[in-house]
């Protein structure tokens, strides 16, 4: 119970605090998308933190960890680390000085100004759009479960909070924040939860520490000595292709729309500066303790039902009530964090780029703009909340969606590293990468669900020597030659069709290719 | 002869900054290369220990070091090779979009 009034207390105070930014809101698209580009250095990294940790990174991070191993953490932790600064540096500074100086408020307006297009924006936007609903229904899934999990009986295991009640709690708060106070509520709660997951992971650690029977190194030398734990403390059960080719895996966070459109609300390019310093240790102080408590709770706990859970476990198990509580506001913390900024970011999509775009802002003007935004808000989350109901039960099919979405925003990075840095590049080559990467991902969703693990899907020759292209690994997931994983081809496909596309037809105009690369 | 006068004046900063670029830029280049190649820890991949402070597997322990190592990156790139002439747009209105 304590834990309960804990959190939902927390959650007061959240929609209390996004909702005063309804008080400084003006009534037009730059002020509720993107802050009127106003945030400040320390606002936009703790914000742009948020936008990217999801609950993975707390509950997703110890569950893999307790099924596969200290090797999650370099596997997609410190890949992250070095790529996505990069990222930001290279590519989001630029961003946000497009944003600032022509005015662009998402990917898709910048690309359709840049490439002189109209349709190919539309048809990139649907393809963001489709990778970053399944997201935003497995967060508000997320919220769901978690608020189940914190609020269960230790003794009967039945949740205060049911399943149905925390999706609507979590999408009711989230709702509030952006429709009252659009990019500002969301960031200025971002600062609370963000300092809050941030401290979770230390916090975690110290205190079962304290309760636990044996000490840390008992436990880890005890997995280390046996033969059938061993691959807990190493990696030698992780295939050294996947590894690799997972780090290509964080060039999804500057693809993807709500990352974007927080690079346009900085104040000043300095702000990036202190980001992309700032995050790789951030990273490391929410990830290192998660996975060191999801190889703990496998030596503490032993097998239990649901991995994902074994953080929560943890706490019910070693932390007091009321820490507990905390904790897993915490938790709740990174659900919404980033919940909050893809409802915003598919809300500032379809205004933009569909609404605005084919002649509704004309019509309506930037008042109305802004109800639009927030009557879509509204909808989406009502859409996401009935999903999260009727399919909770296919999960796992939203989990599998999210991943490859994942694939397919990193495969898009080579469309906007040719927009920004080659002035070759055509709407061509662009429309080219993104039917490709559509085209991937359908056939890649299709194979996985007709076919058993260890299936080969395409091979080139027969025999001993024959080499298989695509088959699915022993997960079930589509492998590529010698087990990389498909972002691999994907990402070198799509760079190859932005290439060859734009060889073969006729560039931007000059007065387009001045303003962007001779100013 | 006075006009060539200041036109050398004027090239000396310029030529040294260029040359600093020329040689800064390869070596940054070999940096973040370096970082990246240092990601792929194949000697650590069957180890267990040493394990640090007695109870941080070395492979888990490596990876916290090399989160750090790329927030070090991070801080030389920004010092060294931060985008020039972005802040001029901080003050700069935004110019209107032509409709396609």
């Amino acid at each position: 119970m304590i834990p309960v009034v804990v959190i939902l207390v927390y959650l007061a105070v959240i929609a209390f605090v996004g909702s005063m930014a309804w008080r400084r809101a003006k009534e037009n698209t730059e002020d509720f998308f993107l802050a009127n580009r106003s945030i400040g250095p320390i606002f936009f990294f703790l914000s742009l933190f948020a936008t990217n940790m999801t609950a993975f990174a707390i509950l997703g991070s110890s569950g893999q960890s307790y099924r596969q191993g200290i090797g999650i953490y370099g596997l997609m932790a410190s890949s992250s680390c070095f790529v996505i600064p990069l990222t930001l540096f290279f590519i989001g500074t630029r961003l946000w000085a497009i944003g600032k100086k022509f005015g662009h408020q998402t990917q898709v307006s910048f690309f359709r100004d840049r490439w002189e297009c109209n349709h190919i924006g539309t048809v990139i936007f649907a393809l963001s759009a489709a990778m970053l609903v399944p997201y935003m229904i497995i967060s508000i899934m997320g919220g769901g479960t978690v608020l189940a999990g914190i609020s269960a009986s230790p003794e009967t295991h039945q949740p205060l909070i049911p399943y149905v009640w925390g999706c609507a709690i979590v999408a009711i708060v989230v709702t509030l924040n952006v429709f009252l106070g659009g990019m500002r509520g969301t960031v200025w709660v971002n600062v609370l939860q963000t300092i809050l997951f941030l401290c979770f992971g230390a916090v975690a650690v110290a205190v079962i520490s304290q309760k636990l029977p044996k000490t840390f190194a008992d436990y880890m030398s005890g997995l280390a000595a046996d033969e059938k734990t061993r691959f807990l403390v190493t990696r030698e059960k992780m295939p050294p292709q996947a590894f690799w080719s997972y780090t290509l895996i964080p060039l999804s966070s500057i693809m993807f729309p709500h990352m974007a459109i927080m690079c346009f609300s900085a104040r000043r390019v300095s702000a990036f500066k202190q980001t992309v310093v700032a995050y790789p240790i951030a990273i490391l102080a929410i990830w290192l303790p998660c996975v060191f408590l999801g190889v703990l709770g496998f030596a503490a706990l032993g097998r239990i039902p649901d991995p994902d859970g074994v953080l929560l476990r943890m706490l019910q198990t070693y932390a007091p009530a009321w820490l507990a509580g905390i904790l897993g506001a915490g938790i709740i913390s990174a659900v919404m964090g980033s919940d909050a900024h893809q409802v915003l970011a598919l809300s500032t999509m379809f205004t933009k780029d569909v609404f605005a775009h084919y002649g509704g802002h004309e019509k309506f003007g930037e008042r109305r703009s802004v109800h639009f935004a927030r009557g879509f808000i509204v909808i989406v989350t009502v859409i996401a909340y009935l999903v999260a109901l009727a399919l909770k039960e296919k999960q796992g099919i939203f989990e599998i969606a999210v991943r490859y979405a994942f694939s397919g925003f990193a495969a898009m990075a080579p469309v906007m590293v040719a927009a920004l840095f080659w002035r070759r590049s055509t709407k061509w080559g662009a429309l080219a990468a993104t039917l490709f990467v559509a085209a991937f991902l359908v056939w890649t969703a299709l194979m996985q669900t007709g076919h058993k693990a260890g299936d080969v899907l395409w091979q080139l020759g027969g025999g001993k020597d024959a080499i298989k292209v695509f088959f699915l690994n022993p997960r079930g997931d589509v492998a590529f030659w010698n087990g990389y994983m498909t972002v691999l081809p994907m990402v070198l496909g799509s760079a190859f069709c932005v290439a060859l596309f734009s060889w073969l037809t006729p560039p931007p105009s000059q007065p387009t290719l001045a303003k962007y690369f001779d100013a | 002869m006075r006009i060539t006068r200041i036109k050398v004046r004027m090239q000396k900063p310029d030529t040294k900054q260029r040359k600093e670029t020329t040689y800064q830029s390869p070596l940054l280049f070999l940096l973040i290369v370096a970082v990246y190649a240092a990601h792929q820890d194949v000697w650590n991949w069957r180890k267990a220990g040493p394990m640090l402070f007695g109870f941080l597997p070395v492979g888990l322990a490596y990876h916290a070091a090399y989160s750090m190592a790329a927030a070090v990156l991070m801080a030389i790139l920004v010092k060294c090779a931060w985008p020039k002439g972005l802040d001029k747009h901080e003050t700069a209105p935004p110019e209107p979009q032509r409709p396609h």
